[in-house]
């Protein structure tokens, strides 16, 4: 299959430090990627660079053949390229609705709204928010938060690649359970690829085939979870070098 | 001597003048909220707009079609602001900067100081008055100058316009997602630099449209704004940085405050009432009425 996201020696520095040593990384399209490392390992700040957030010092990223790098945060959502946060951002002063209806209208689309509004009910059933689609979304809970996030997301049109920054942490398993049924009917259904960036392993394992591991900046392995983690420099930075 | 009638009267004089303020308010609080900065210049642009109104009915339209040229002030402010802008102020998000507070004060500030000087450069230091053919008003028991009763009547109008498109249109969907957070709406695809744009020239236009309305009244004069501003920033600490309607109510009070304090104590410290109401208020809520302790992440 075709690589849908690219980047090549994507470098990002904070004064002395190097958060990302010229990363290179391909993801195909339709395919569900988790990046897995230690804290610190640059794994946000990868995921910054690549949506937008931050502009990288040296490297490039490729969105369907086409580079993006240092655009926009919006010019890369337009683009078909959105991200959640680690701690989720929603609009806590709209309505769980009127959040699903920001990225919509936000594309520019106004013609085709009846589709928008049925995708957003939808959502709503499918990530268990229906019955509080009226009330305002600070009054959510951190793991409906999430969901709500993923949701958003997904009501933007034509979205190719999907990257989610921690998205199963600090939720609770039910709703850990709701997240991933709705990753994998959007995976499905709209062929969507996603990057996913977590610590929680059995997720991970469950629903990533490939795997990327980060290491102090740098894509360390690749490969089928159970393939990598067996292997020393993995082990090591995860659990520090023994005595022997 | 109290008697009801007055009270009355007093009280509706307050309230008239008070939509004014709210206007004049609601315009830099809404510049905060999306824009993320405090425009110092507000006051300027309610001059300019006073400027624009004179000008278009002493040279152009004449006294009959006072109303059109309100509309042309506003339409006018709100170009300069939509113009001015990306010019300006976009600079501080396009490029990452540290001290983001700072380099707007100071580059709003120095717009403040250049149209005042553009002002006294074109028009000289002197006072205008654009006319309006409005009769005398009975408002209840209370005659009033036309011109009086028109601006409250046009802001109020500004006031539920503005309202509508704020709750109605995606537009103001976007930008209420935009106050609330800037980076998620970015990411929501929200082009959140032409909402910049977008929202700072509405907040300069609702003070083109305070200026415009009140000219008749206040005069046009190269610093009739500093007197804009200061209210207005009253009332952003009666009712809370960032609060719509902390802009609306805190503007009433104002009013109402200073109408009843000159009404009922002494005409020539109008001015200082409003300051009494604001120590108050820091004394009792220190964000103000309706403002928020911390914002939410």
């Amino acid at each position: 299959m075709a690589d849908l996201l690219v980047t090549e020696g994507l470098t990002k520095r904070y004064g002395g430090l190097v958060a990302n040593d010229g990363v290179a990384m391909r993801l195909a399209a339709g395919e569900i990627r988790g990046l897995i490392g230690p804290n610190g390992a640059g794994k946000t700040t990868f995921v910054n660079v690549v949506t937008g957030i931050e502009r990288p010092d040296a490297g490039e990223v490729k969105l369907g053949g086409a580079p993006i790098t240092g655009l926009g945060a919006h010019a890369i959502a337009e683009r078909g390229l959105v991200r959640s946060f680690q701690v989720a951002r929603v609009f806590g002063n709209l309505t769980v609705h009127e959040n699903l209806m920001v990225p919509y209208f936000a594309s520019n689309r106004t013609h085709g709204t009846a589709g928008a509004l049925a995708r957003a009910s939808e959502l709503l059933k499918l990530s268990t928010l229906e019955l509080m689609t009226h009330d305002l979304a600070k009054s959510l809970s951190g793991g409906q938060r999430m969901l709500l996030q993923a949701c958003a997301g997904f009501m933007i049109p034509d979205v190719r690649v999907h990257v989610l920054d921690e998205p199963f942490a600090g939720i609770n398993p039910v709703v850990k359970d709701t997240l991933i049924d709705l990753i994998l009917h959007e995976n499905r259904t709209h062929g969507a690829a996603f990057l996913i960036v977590s610590h929680e392993m059995e997720i991970i394992r469950r629903i990533c085939p490939q795997v990327t591991i980060m290491i102090a900046g740098r894509v360390a392995a690749e490969g089928p979870l159970d393939e990598i983690a067996r292997r020393e420099d993995v082990i090591t930075a995860y659990l520090g070098r023994s005595f022997q | 001597m109290f008697s009801a009638e007055l009270f009355t009267q007093t009280l509706i004089a307050g309230l008239m003048i008070g939509v004014l303020y709210a206007l004049m308010a609601l315009g830099i609080t809404f510049i905060y909220s999306i824009v993320r900065m405090i425009n110092w210049a507000m006051g300027e642009f309610y001059m300019l707009g006073s400027y624009i109104q004179y000008v278009v009915v002493a040279h152009a339209l004449g006294r009959d079609l006072w109303w059109l040229a309100v509309i042309i002030s506003t339409a006018g402010t709100f170009l300069v602001g939509y113009l001015l802008e990306p010019i300006l102020i976009k600079p501080m998000y396009a490029r990452a900067m540290e001290r983001r507070d700072d380099y707007a004060t100071v580059v709003t500030i120095a717009l403040l100081l250049m149209l005042r000087s553009l002002a006294v450069v074109i028009g000289g230091p002197y006072q205008f008055r654009p006319e309006t053919n409005l009769p005398v008003m009975w408002v209840g028991p209370l005659p009033m100058e036309g011109a009086r009763v028109a601006a409250s009547v046009c802001a109020l109008l500004a006031l539920l316009v503005f309202y509508l498109v704020i709750s109605r249109t995606w537009i103001g969907l976007a930008l209420r997602a935009m106050a609330q957070n800037r980076v998620a709406a970015q990411t929501s695809g929200v082009d959140v630099f032409r909402l910049d744009a977008m929202a700072f020239a509405i907040g300069v236009a609702l003070a083109g449209l305070a200026g415009a309305l009140l000219a008749p009244l206040f005069l046009v004069y190269p610093t009739n704004g500093a007197v804009a501003t200061v209210k207005g920033f009253e009332i952003i600490v009666i009712g809370g940085l960032g609060s719509i309607p902390g802009a609306l109510i805190g503007g009433l009070l104002l009013g109402v405050v200073e109408s009843l304090g000159a009404g009922f104590i002494s005409s020539s410290y109008q001015n200082a009432y409003g300051f009494l109401l604001v120590l108050l208020v820091l004394l009792v809520r220190p964000y103000g009425l309706f403002g928020e302790r911390g914002r939410e992440a």
